[in-house]
């Protein structure tokens, strides 16, 4: 098993395992409101470190043939042989051989090989020089042979891409939804044309010019077919060397014709099929909290004297402007303004604001916006994710704390909910302690356990599940006894453990007269599968 | 428009992409390091703090996700040396697990407390390499050990979790 199993792997379990933990909206905006006012730091080069790149770069340019030949001679004897600590003494002596034909060993690391004689001799020696060669890797296979030589993946040129696709085939490793790297044939865009021709069409369509020509690209030549289709395509990735705003990146047909392209944040642009209101877009009323027609228009004739020379054009231009939903805008959860001037009843600009007239770019004719979202949110509060584990009493704290902060910043920002946020969730419901006259909690965990038996569930492990409690007084009328119980620990289960020791249940009971309402199960095979910390 | 407050939105805009696109990961990170919920968060908001101050440091050479891991790897070593950490018992079960909407299967979770359960410095080593999927390189330096001491690590960590990874060893 190689490393590039293992990390996918362990990525699944540890995402599908972690993914209880909630990400946090607001992170950025925090973080940067705390550094504020902080001393920048000058970046320093290295020089030299630059110069020993060069020299690696060229020093493994040289080497190709041979290295190519030592790569394939690997894959052809894990092939036959499987797993290298398998390898019989022979397919070791072959290795040495092959690597000293490709110049990868030195006089020194292959000490005493010429002098061997027998075969013994040899095998004993091709153990030693190659257990020293490989003593970093921590799988000796193809894929890590490869990047001891050539460095992280990503770097790779595009020949050592594709002679890795090629090895994976060759030798039957190559799984369907891996991508496949090729080498670009007679006739089909080569890389520097591909990277060129990227950098013109960014630069034509966003404003950012001098940042796009001044960005580092990289291009790949690989065919995807879940992702792109069956075509081989060119990715092509620019990235600003100082900041980290993340890539431009355009996407080529083999020929050359530009398939997509989009900015850092925005989504991928068609190329040549963009309308200026996107066909999905759901074109709506300003409503109560949006600003009307004639407020924008007066906003945006603002802004446009501003920008180039408009201001002296301002008498030949009109404006036209289009309140709208879509996905490429604030995530399709708020809707914008889209306002197009026009100057002799050509389109000339374009601007996008907030409904509430917040500025979010501008765009001159044939170029697209950069910048599609709106972030000027803010909510000054960090609240406490741990909610599982709250206590009844905790919970109801947290409801008279947080409900009427976020309820607050409700009506400031209308369309605060849409964004469906930890915060807005988790103040949806009102939690509230058990009064006199309703279930105590400990009546409610006996309730719940005899419901959960009656279903099946075993007798034996019930008392090993941990149980999160809620009591959910939304309906003043109505309050409700939610109880989560989580799986039977690994510690408590035995062989003879049935799968709904494995699961969660959820059993909601009617808080004043203790009739159990719903059962949920977060199995895959129940409809109901989806329990959350907001709904317990 | 004035000029600094340009380059500044510039940054933080440039910043703001850089929290969006690597605070899931370093959040798992620092979780499976800590293995609490709350000083996970904690230590990804320092590590973004940290991050945002010596945004000017990252050279050309670092990868991004390997310089912020190297950051959060500290930022727990850090905590955990408080004295408040060292008291609370951090031995994890499923159910401590951060609820997720959707339950992990079997061969998940089993696999996702065995690396919870290894010891820490073996932990670490295979949240980088493996999860993080940083070079050896990259995974030394962040543990600030030699290449070999890394690559022996990595070893130890797994053979340890070598049944699960290759599938034997769940219950069915």
């Amino acid at each position: 098993m190689n490393k590039r199993q293992d990390v996918e792997r362990i990525r699944r379990a540890l995402d599908a395992s972690l993914s209880g933990l909630q990400d946090d909206p607001w992170l950025a905006q925090r973080v940067v409101a705390a550094a504020k006012g902080e001393k920048k730091v000058k970046k320093k080069i290295s020089v030299g470190l630059a110069v020993a790149l060069v020299l690696a770069i060229l020093a493994a340019t040289a080497l190709a043939v041979g290295m190519t030949r030592y790569f394939s001679s690997f894959a052809a004897l894990e092939n036959t042989y499987g797993e290298y600590e398998q390898w019989p003494g022979s397919a070791k002596v072959e290795l040495v051989q092959t690597m000293r034909e490709s110049e990868l060993l030195s006089q020194a690391q292959a000490k005493g090989w010429d002098k061997a004689q027998s075969e013994r001799e040899k095998e004993k020696l091709a153990e030693q020089i190659l257990g020293d060669y490989f003593e970093r890797l921590v799988n000796v296979d193809t894929y890590n042979v490869m990047l001891q030589q050539l460095g992280q993946f990503e770097d790779w040129p595009q020949e050592e891409k594709a002679l890795y696709s090629s090895l994976l085939i060759e030798y039957g490793v190559q799984k369907d939804d891996w991508p496949v790297y090729l080498m670009p044939e007679q006739g089909d865009m080569q890389q520097d044309e591909a990277i060129q021709a990227a950098r013109e069409i960014l630069c034509e369509k966003f404003m950012a010019n001098e940042r796009i020509k001044a960005a580092n690209a990289r291009a790949t030549f690989l065919q995807n077919a879940m992702e792109y289709g069956e075509a081989p395509v060119w990715i092509v990735e620019l990235t600003e060397p100082n900041l980290f705003s993340g890539a431009y990146r355009v996407i080529l047909e083999r020929s050359g014709e530009v398939r997509s392209y989009d900015a850092p944040g925005t989504l991928p642009y068609t190329a040549g099929k963009e309308e200026d209101i996107p066909a999905d877009a759901e074109i709506v009323q300003p409503g109560e909290y949006d600003l009307s027609y004639e407020e924008i228009e007066r906003i945006a004739w603002d802004s446009i004297r501003e920008i180039g020379d408009f201001e002296t054009r301002m008498q030949r231009m009109t404006l036209d402007a289009v309140f709208l939903y879509d996905e490429r805008y604030n995530d399709g959860c708020e809707p914008v303004w889209l306002v197009s001037f026009k100057e002799n009843g050509a389109q000339v600009y374009r601007m996008l604001f907030g409904y509430d007239g917040a500025y979010i770019d501008g765009a001159f004719e044939g170029c697209e916006f950069e910048r599609t979202a709106r972030d000027d949110w803010e909510i000054d509060a960090k609240f406490d994710l741990d909610f599982a584990y709250y206590t009844v009493e905790e919970k109801a704290a947290f409801t008279q704390k947080w409900k009427p902060l976020v309820d607050a910043y409700c009506q400031s920002h209308p369309y605060y909910p849409n964004y469906n946020s930890f915060w807005y969730k988790a103040t949806r419901q009102v939690y509230g302690v058990p009064g006199d006259g309703d279930i105590s909690q400990e009546e409610a965990t006996r309730i719940a356990k005899e419901a959960l038996m009656e279903e099946g569930l075993r007798e034996e492990t019930m008392d090993d599940r941990r149980i999160a409690y809620t009591f959910d007084v939304t309906d003043p009328e109505q309050p409700i006894w939610k109880l989560m119980l989580y799986p039977v620990p690994f510690e408590a289960r035995d062989d003879a453990s049935p799968v709904s020791d494995h699961y969660s249940y959820q059993v909601i009971i009617d808080g004043e007269t203790g009739s159990v309402l719903h059962i949920y199960c977060n199995s895959d095979m129940s409809p109901d599968r989806k329990i959350t910390i907001f709904n317990m | 428009m004035d000029a600094n407050k340009g380059q500044d939105g510039g940054r933080e805009r440039a910043f703001t992409a850089l929290v969006e696109r690597y605070q899931t990961g370093l959040r798992r990170v620092c979780y499976a390091i800590l293995k609490d919920e709350e000083a996970a968060n904690d230590a990804v908001q320092e590590t973004f703090l940290k991050a945002y101050r010596a945004m000017d440091s990252l050279r050309e050479e670092d990868s991004e996700k390997a310089w912020l891991t190297r950051i959060a790897v500290n930022t727990c070593r850090d905590m955990r040396r408080s004295a408040w950490f060292r008291r609370v018992d951090r031995r994890v079960t499923i159910e401590d697990l951060p609820l997720a909407s959707d339950a992990p299967s079997e061969e998940n979770a089993e696999l996702a407390l065995a690396i919870l359960r290894l010891p820490r410095k073996l932990r670490e080593a295979v949240l980088l390499y493996y999860y993080q999927d940083l070079t050896l390189r990259e995974t030394a330096q962040a543990l600030g050990v030699s290449t070999g001491t890394a690559s022996k690590r990595i070893r130890s960590a797994h053979a340890r979790l070598r049944d699960l990874l290759e599938g034997r060893g769940f219950c069915e």
